[in-house]
């Protein structure tokens, strides 16, 4: 988050969030066979999910929010590979892809116009002057939100439909994580490109659409995450749609003949479909009517939102948890264990070498006197060593 | 025997006549020359050694004088794999060492370089010596030259430093000796060519079959372990190193911690598991639990260290303490992973001195926090530097990646919590050593980097050969492990 925009759009695009879940794909198999291990994958990527989509929802900076969405999307990603749509899981990294690269030079665009400003508080109906960022950007925030018939909808679905399979609950936090995100990607755009402007005079003046080789690559970007999804289209719309399903069934072979994926009735498909549709278009709506009249210190915060706010404090307590008693610990072995402990004990071997031999020069007077005794008490010993023992 | 002179012979002459005749220059360049000089004939002599390994070559790897015969004592050097890549090692190290510092100004360089020389000869001795008594020679022998070099070069806290490091060593070596004494009485008969029967003999060989139970076994082991320990050193004989490396000239820490602590590893290796090895089986847990808790235990210690040079001594004590864990997981991919570890330790760790010398020299500091934004100023040094840190920290592509890794596999496959265990310290070294760069290296220059130069071109020559190194390593490393494999193989028939 914190690197340089094209950076970003790489990482939370492609290497950062590919690695993972390419290495449970591809060790698929492992984790079909350990199916207690695949409830954790699930339940931590749904948890993963629904937190990052709450910490996104009260973030300002305009690239923290597209952070806290790429690990909510992970999540999802998770979420389906915990629950067997392998092919789903690499799906929706596809598809994320396209529309966050697309969302993240986007928002590189903006912050270019606004003269390195990323907080969204400051910005607001930039879409009359930059057309281009503001059209793609808004396609982008429609695929991710799961809207159809954009690239998001399509592997959203198939995960949240192999979620359902597996275990309703699953499928109804899901679905509430679906919505906060069709929420906070709105919220986002609205904020930036809705409303009055709220910058200041000199950014004002400086606003201006991107040149050609920022737009270019965000009209192509916003194609894919327009058409991305179609090669996934699932059996109820186009017989045979699923060209992704059918080229990715070798790698996941041997897990689908393990446990074959259970079908849903086409009835049921449809109804949660509409149910996540629905759902989320209504938080997309709200979002977007809301923040359009954002005003600068309009929102009062609550303690919820203080919570949010502050990422629910993860990173206090991870630095709480683990890094300050770490370095305690490591404080600890250097203060006392070394320096007292070992060192103290080796150089105490030191000590008590010299502390005996100042103690046995004593033997060794210079008067005449004490040595004659000691012949004397020596020369006793010997005797009655040689007369009594 | 003995009608050309051999291999052994030449790593061995070489460093101590060349050394003997430093003392008696008196201009600082030709002494500066001159030992760079001698370094790069033995650098060649040893590269040589490696292209004659075959069995055919015997006669030009091995020579075998009769010396003390009444003792069944003979002057018996020679090469076999694991000699070979640790007489390379120390041959490699001294140039490079040498021309990193050849701008350093020592008072009385004639000595300086002199001593350097015997130091080298001392370590030479050790790897190839094939008779206990001639190992005990060489294995005090490479400690005096750095005892005075500390003493009289080093920083102003050196002579309680060097005293410690100077007792702990010389009492380890002792119990040694007096476990070499007790396994000679208890070896065979030797017969000289010339038909002189001894009744015992000092031969590597004769060690190997000396008689010894496994009563005697077990406390022998512990003379031997001590004297090998306090080398490496392992936790908890391992305070003397710290203060060493602050305090003796960093020429000096280079050589003590790139090549010397080899020597306990290579004691181990040699000298302790064939001759008692009934005695390691049963000590092999206690062992491992040492090393592994000194190698998180020191992790622990680096990561607080604000002296750049502890923070190095505390990274390789934790290096050093998963390689003495590897070689007693005793099997072929650890032990091979040692190998060639010993190798990459080496050669990084120096690299690393390299780098803080020359901070040291520019700067005056060598604190932690002393330092801010040399990255502005010295952008080869840091890249550089990046490059070897991240072998330091076993980095895929780097050398430090391979090896470490077979020795992380050798010990999953013999306990897989002390492999678990082991883990730990690398994730420690990833923390420490990054923290360090982040520290010294990124953000704003102050007072003391604003002036800094980046490194002469002797330096990036040095530094450029060792990052060659630790790539040409990380990706090809095949050579090193064919060049060690019969000696590794050798060592597990035990």
């Amino acid at each position: 988050m914190a690197g340089p925009t094209p950076v970003s759009a790489l990482i939370h695009a492609a290497t950062m969030v590919t690695a993972g879940i390419y290495m449970i794909a591809r060790s698929n198999i492992l984790y079909t066979m350990a199916p207690v291990t695949q409830s954790v994958v699930a339940i931590v990527g749904l948890t993963t999910a629904i937190l990052a989509a709450t910490i996104a929802l009260k973030q300002n900076d305009i690239k923290k929010v597209l952070a806290y969405s790429t690990v909510s999307q992970l999540g999802y990603m998770f979420l389906g590979l915990g629950v067997g749509a392998y092919t789903g899981a690499v799906f929706h990294v596809m598809t994320h892809a396209f529309f966050k690269a697309l969302l993240f030079l986007g928002a590189g665009s903006v912050i270019h116009a606004m003269a390195g400003e990323q907080d969204m508080r400051n910005m607001g109906g930039l879409k009359k002057n930059m057309p281009v960022t503001h059209l793609t950007f808004l396609l982008g925030c429609l695929a991710i939100a799961g809207m159809p018939p954009f690239s998001g909808f399509f592997s959203k679905d198939e995960i949240l439909a192999a979620a359902f399979a597996n275990n309703s609950l699953l499928w109804i936090v899901g679905v509430i994580g679906a919505a906060l995100t069709a929420f906070y990607m709105f919220r986002l755009y609205a904020m930036t490109f809705t409303g009055k402007f709220r910058g200041s005079d000199a950014q004002a003046n400086h606003l201006h659409e991107s040149p050609s080789a920022i737009t270019i690559p965000l009209i192509i970007l916003a194609i894919l995450a327009v058409v991305g999804g179609w090669v996934g289209i699932p059996e109820i719309f186009v017989h045979g749609g699923h060209r992704l399903g059918n080229f990715l069934a070798p790698v996941f072979a041997q897990s689908l003949a393990h446990t074959p994926p259970p079908q849903l009735e086409h009835s049921k498909e449809l109804i949660i479909m509409g149910i996540s549709v629905l759902l989320s278009l209504i938080a997309l709506l709200y979002a977007w009517k809301k923040f359009s009249k954002y005003n600068k210190g309009s929102e009062k915060e609550n303690a919820i939102g203080n919570l949010l706010q502050n990422k629910w404090y993860v990173d206090e307590i991870y630095d709480a948890v683990i890094v300050k008693p770490l370095h305690n610990l490591a404080v600890f072995f250097n203060n006392v264990i070394e320096k007292n402990i070992i060192d103290g004990f080796v150089n105490g071997v030191g000590k008590a070498v010299n502390y005996g031999s100042r103690q046995m020069r004593w033997l060794q007077s210079g008067q005449v006197g004490a040595y004659v005794l000691l012949m004397v008490l020596g020369m006793l010993t010997l005797f009655i060593i040689q007369l009594f023992l | 025997m003995g009608t050309y002179i051999t291999f052994p012979e030449l790593l061995l002459w070489l460093p101590l006549l060349g050394g003997i005749a430093c003392f008696f220059m008196k201009e600082e360049r030709s002494v500066k020359a001159w030992s760079l000089v001698i370094a790069l004939l033995i650098l060649a002599v040893s590269v040589a050694t490696l292209f004659y390994t075959d069995g055919k070559y015997a006669t030009y790897n091995n020579v075998n004088y009769i010396w003390l015969k009444y003792l069944g004592n003979s002057f018996y050097i020679g090469l076999d794999g694991a000699s070979r890549l640790l007489t390379f090692l120390t041959a490699i190290g001294f140039p490079l060492i040498f021309l990193a510092t050849y701008k350093n100004k020592y008072k009385n360089p004639a000595s300086f370089y002199g001593l350097m020389l015997l130091s080298q000869a001392g370590l030479m001795g050790v790897f190839i010596s094939m008779d206990a008594l001639l190992f005990y020679f060489f294995w005090e022998l490479a400690l005096i030259p750095v005892y005075f070099l500390c003493s009289s070069w080093g920083g102003e806290r050196r002579i309680p430093a060097t005293f410690k490091f100077f007792v702990y060593t010389f009492v380890g070596s002792l119990l040694m000796l007096v476990g070499i004494i007790y396994v000679y009485l208890h070896t065979g008969q030797r017969s000289f060519e010339d038909g002189t029967i001894s009744a015992h003999s000092f031969a590597l060989s004769s060690f190997y079959n000396a008689s010894l139970s496994a009563a005697d076994q077990n406390w022998l082991f512990w003379l031997f372990f001590a004297a090998f320990a306090v080398k490496m050193p392992v936790f908890p004989f391992h305070t003397w190193q710290p203060d060493t490396y602050d305090q003796a000239p960093t020429s000096v820490t280079m050589v003590l911690s790139g090549i010397m602590v080899k020597m306990g590893l290579f004691g181990v290796i040699r000298w302790l598991i064939p001759i008692l090895p009934l005695a390691t089986i049963k000590f092999t847990h206690i062992v491992m639990i040492l090393s592994i808790a000194g190698m998180i235990y020191a992790s622990f210690l680096a990561l607080v260290q604000d002296n750049l040079k502890k923070l190095v001594a505390y990274s390789s004590i934790a290096h050093i303490g998963l390689m003495c864990a590897a070689i007693f997981a005793m099997n072929e991919l650890s032990v091979q992973g040692v190998m060639l570890q010993m190798f990459n330790h080496g050669i990084n760790i120096i690299g690393l001195w390299i780098v803080i010398d020359m901070i040291e020299q520019q700067t005056g500091v060598k604190h932690i926090s002393k330092l801010r934004g040399i990255a502005i100023k010295a952008p080869i040094l840091t890249i550089m530097l990046v490059i070897i840190a991240l072998a330091n920290i076993a980095l895929p592509l780097t050398n430090a990646f391979v090896g470490e890794f077979m020795m992380f596999a050798g010990l999953f496959a013999y306990n897989t919590w002390y492999a678990v265990a082991a883990i730990i310290s690398i994730i420690l070294a990833a923390i420490y050593t990054l923290n360090m760069i982040r520290k010294i290296f990124y953000g704003d220059t102050n007072s003391l980097t604003e002036n800094m130069k980046d490194i002469s071109f002797n330096q990036q020559l040095v530094l450029g050969l060792i990052v060659v190194l630790i790539f040409i390593m990380g990706v090809y490393p095949q050579p090193v492990i064919d060049l060690t494999k019969s000696a590794v193989t050798n060592l597990l028939k035990i």
